[in-house]
Parts: C-alpha cells; structure tokens; sequence
C-alpha cells in the first residue's frame, strides 16, 4: 500500500468521512435506548443514514486510493438510498402533528429526481458547460421544491400546528440544513469539468466538497433529530 | 429565510445558469430586463405614497402633492448646485431607506435609526465595492458624471464596505445577545448578507442593484402596504390594489418618456446616466421621509 500524502485532502476527508459517520451510527443505534418510544423510528433513521454513508465511504475511500478518480457511482448509490431517508426524519418529525402518507412520497420524489438529473450531468458529462448546467438546473428543481416544503409548505405548517416547541425549532434548524447544507453540493458539482468552477477549483476537490457537505448534512441531521427526540422524551419524562 | 429571500434566491439561481451558458448578457438586455422589472414593480411601490400619507394624516390632498413637487423641486435645485453633495445625500437617504424597510420589523434595544442607517451603508458600499470598475467605466463615459468618480473612490468604498459590513454584523449580533432579535432572526439576517454579497459580487452593478431593488425591496413594501390598506380597508383585494397603483405608475412612466423624448431632440442636454440618478434621487427623498412615517405608524399600530 502506498503512503498517503500529507497534503491529499481528498483521501484525509474520506478518512474522516468514514470514521466520523461510523462513529455517529453507533452512537445513534446506542442512543435509541434513552429516548421515548415513539422517537426510536427517527433515532433509527438516524442511523441508518449514517451507516449506510460509513459503508459507502468504506468503499469510496478505497477506490480513491486504487484509482485516484471521483467514486462518483458509489457516491451516487450513496446518496439514493440516504437523501430520502433524510426525507423520512421530515415525515416522523411532523407525523405526530398529522402528516400524511403523500407528504413522505412528494419529499422522496423530489429527492429522487434532484439526484437522477444530477448523477446524469455528472456521471455522463460531456464536458460542456451545456450539459453540466441544463442537468444542474433540472436537479436544482427538485432541491427548490424540497426547499420550499420545510421552510414554507406542508412540513413548515405541520411543524407550526404542533404543540412542541422542540418540533418547531428542530424542523426551522432542518430546513437551515437543507438550505445552506445541501447548497455545498452544488459548490462540488460546479467544480466538474465544464462546471463554473472548473477554471478556479480542480476537479478533484469535487470530492472534498462532497465529503465536507456529506459530514455536515448527514450527522448534523442526526444530531438535531436526536436533540429533539432527547427534548420531547425529558418531557414527557417530566 | 421568508418567501422573498426564496423568490429573490430562485432568480439569482436562474440568472447565474443563464450566465454561466452564454458566458455573458449583453448591456441591451440587462436594461431592458431591468426596466421592465422596475415599471412593473420598482415604479409600484412608490406610487401610492399619497394613499398611505393621506390615510393617517390629516392634511388635504392639494397640500400633501404640493409639498411633495417642492421636496422634488428643491432637490432638483441642489443637484443644479452642488451634485458631489446631492449624489452624497442621495446615498444617504437610500441606505437609510433600505435598511429600514429591511429591519422594521424588529424592536432593537439599540438605536434604531443608526442601525438602519448601517444596514444600508452595508448593502450600497458592497454593491459599489464589488462594482466599482464599472460604475468608474459608466461615470467616466459622460462629461457630466465624471465628476461623481470622486464619490465612487475605491479607496472610500473599501473602508465603508469592510466597516459598515462588519458593523452591521456586530450589532445585529449584539441585538441578539439583548434578545432583541431570535436565534433564527439573526440567521436569516446573516444568510441575507451572505446572498446579497454574492449576488453583487458575480453579477453586472444593473442586474445585482435590480434583483435586490425587485425582489427584496419593492416587493416587501408593496406587500406591507398592502396589508396596512388591508386592516384600514377590509375588501381591498389584489385587483383593487393595482387599481390604486396605477394611475401613479402610468404618470411616472409618461413623465420619464417625455423626458426621455426631449432628452434624444436636445432640448434637455444631460447624459442618460445623471438623468437616471437625478430621476431616482428626486423621487427617494419624499418617498423615504413618506415610508418613515409609514412605519412608525404601523408600529405604533
């Protein structure tokens, strides 16, 4: 095996990737334990998405070792299997307050969408700027309807009609993760051949955004989750 | 985030994969895109200043539209006088002006003029520092705004822009640590700074002073007007509202043709650009003080 460069930021952030979203599903898996039964789902959830991302990671911190190139089909099947369960927290959050079944499919349509059109203007560039913004604003209509849902559609309201104030603050500090957290994405995307940033970022620091993003989004979602869960079930406690 | 910052966030979007495709927009478009935006809009949201004065002031109308032509008048002649310090002035008044439409909402435990007045300061120095080549390139390009790249100085704007941003910051920082704002306050407030910095930082100074002037401000006035008329007039529906808003609207778009008119035959001899400024100027001053009391009247409410 070769040593790693001290300054390959790539492989160090899918070290770290790995180890932290591990790290964050066992604490989440130990976790299920301290909360009311009725969060266990979501804290599940939790974990869930950070295992599977752990897994990914595994495999995606290898291929870049063995071949220096972008895992881009590992981060894709990632992703598709993670985003929409991010999805799934929203549902659990604003079911007590009367979610309903379509809610949890709109969310997950989108979701799907948002990365089918973004896995084709990656994974299938070109190298024109065409490609890479037509397929960017095609998934980037998927993340405006996801988007508008928390901050001002159906889970906004759900949120505001329930009586916790832990749900209300919990769902406003979500939405912040999909406004400013899922925007790093794109930064990642832009630095594809062809992408607005390919002039100023190489294309292999497309990775490092996507580990930065991932690290963020997918334990930070966890760690609000868990926050309110631990909140409500103190309460209920009280 | 509310829904004009989403709307104002979608339009940035758009605009910067329109960008990012043809590599540029063409000068033509730009203005005639933002015209269009400014008549529908822009024009709009000063076009009932006599509605809402005359609603909650006891003054007839002949008086209020008097004295509203001689504050026009009377800037018109300064400009005549002294432009540097018109254009100074109408800095002035327009930061202050946007920054209380932007943070009215808010009870602040500080001064809230001064804070206004910062907030303000912040958005047009940034406007101008990330634009400055070019507003230097459109001063410099006719005799009678060359003048103004004295105001326009990098160096002026750099101190403003570095200072006034990291003001602002601090005492929107400080009214939250006073309670005056939330945690959520405070982050919206922020990520507005954020997206206005990188709008004007990647887009042309007429499409970045457009998209804010459209989206984040006309707009949101319109709107409070809106629901000021609203709690005084309980069927006042949107239909009703443009009705208000037009007559005014359709004025002030004759009176910029004619001017226009007599601007391309010569009877009027100043460049596009100082009409523009003078124009928007004349108009801001009694629009400013008339929003000044509009708010301290909702407040009040």
């Amino acid at each position: 095996m070769e040593p790693i460069a001290p300054d390959n930021y790539v492989a160090f952030t899918f070290f770290i990737g790995y180890i932290a979203m591990l790290a964050a599903s066992v604490f989440f898996f130990v976790e299920r334990g301290s909360v009311d039964n009725k969060w266990k789902m979501s804290l599940l959830v939790s974990a869930l998405i950070t295992g599977i991302a752990a897994v990914h990671y595994y495999y995606m911190r290898d291929y870049w070792l063995a071949t220096e190139s972008s895992p881009t089909f590992f981060r894709y099947v990632d992703w598709i299997l993670t985003v929409p369960l991010m999805c799934v927290e929203f549902y659990l959050l604003t079911k007590l307050a009367g979610a309903k079944k379509s809610l949890l499919w709109k969310l997950i349509l989108a979701s799907t969408w948002m990365l089918v059109c973004g896995y084709i203007g990656e994974a299938f560039s070109d190298g024109t700027t065409g490609h890479s913004v037509t397929w960017g604003v095609l998934s980037t209509i998927g993340y405006l309807y996801i988007a508008y849902t928390v901050w001002f559609g159906e889970v906004a309201q759900l949120a505001e009609k329930s009586n916790s104030e832990a749900i209300k603050k919990g769902v406003k500090y979500l939405a912040w993760f999909v406004l400013v957290g899922w925007s790093i994405y794109p930064i990642g995307y832009m630095c594809m051949e062809g992408g607005w940033l390919s002039s100023v970022m190489a294309p292999e620091s497309i990775d490092v955004w996507y580990n930065i993003a991932d690290a963020i989004n997918k334990i930070g979602f966890g760690l609000v989750v868990y926050s309110i869960a631990i909140a409500e079930s103190n309460k209920k406690l009280a | 985030m509310n829904k004009f910052t989403f709307t104002y966030l979608i339009f940035v979007y758009a605009l910067f994969s329109i960008f990012t495709l043809n590599g540029d927009i063409g000068m033509g478009s730009q203005v005639i895109g933002s015209l269009v935006l400014i008549f529908i809009f822009g024009i709009p949201h000063g076009a009932i200043d006599n509605i809402i004065y005359l609603s909650s002031n006891k003054i007839t109308r002949l008086r209020f539209y008097l004295i509203y032509l001689v504050t026009i008048i009377v800037y018109c002649i300064f400009w005549w006088l002294v432009p540097i310090i018109s254009l100074v002035i109408f800095l002035l008044l327009s930061s202050y002006h946007f920054g209380e439409s932007q943070l009215v909402d808010y009870y602040f435990a500080f001064k809230k003029r001064i804070i206004y007045l910062f907030w303000g300061f912040a958005l047009l120095s940034t406007l101008i520092f990330y634009n400055n080549n070019e507003l230097l390139s459109l001063s410099n390009q006719f005799i009678d705004t060359q003048v103004f790249s004295q105001v326009f100085n990098i160096l002026i704007f750099k101190y403003i822009f570095y200072s006034s941003n990291a003001i602002i910051i601090s005492m929107l920082i400080f009214e939250n640590y006073k309670l005056s704002i939330s945690n959520q306050q405070l982050m919206n407030e922020i990520f507005l700074l954020i997206l206005i910095h990188i709008t004007f930082y990647l887009f042309p100074i007429i499409i970045s002073f457009t998209l804010y002037f459209i989206f984040l401000h006309s707009i949101k006035v319109l709107k409070q007007e809106f629901d000021y008329l609203k709690s005084l007039q309980s069927d006042l529906n949107l239909f009703k509202f443009i009705k208000l808003l037009y007559p005014h609207t359709l004025l002030s778009i004759i009176f910029l043709a004619i001017f226009l008119l007599l601007m391309n035959f010569g009877y009027i001899n100043i460049s596009v650009f100082l009409f523009s400024i003078i124009g928007i100027s004349v108009i801001t001053l009694p629009h400013a003080i008339i929003m000044t009391n509009f708010y301290n009247e909702i407040n009040v409410k």
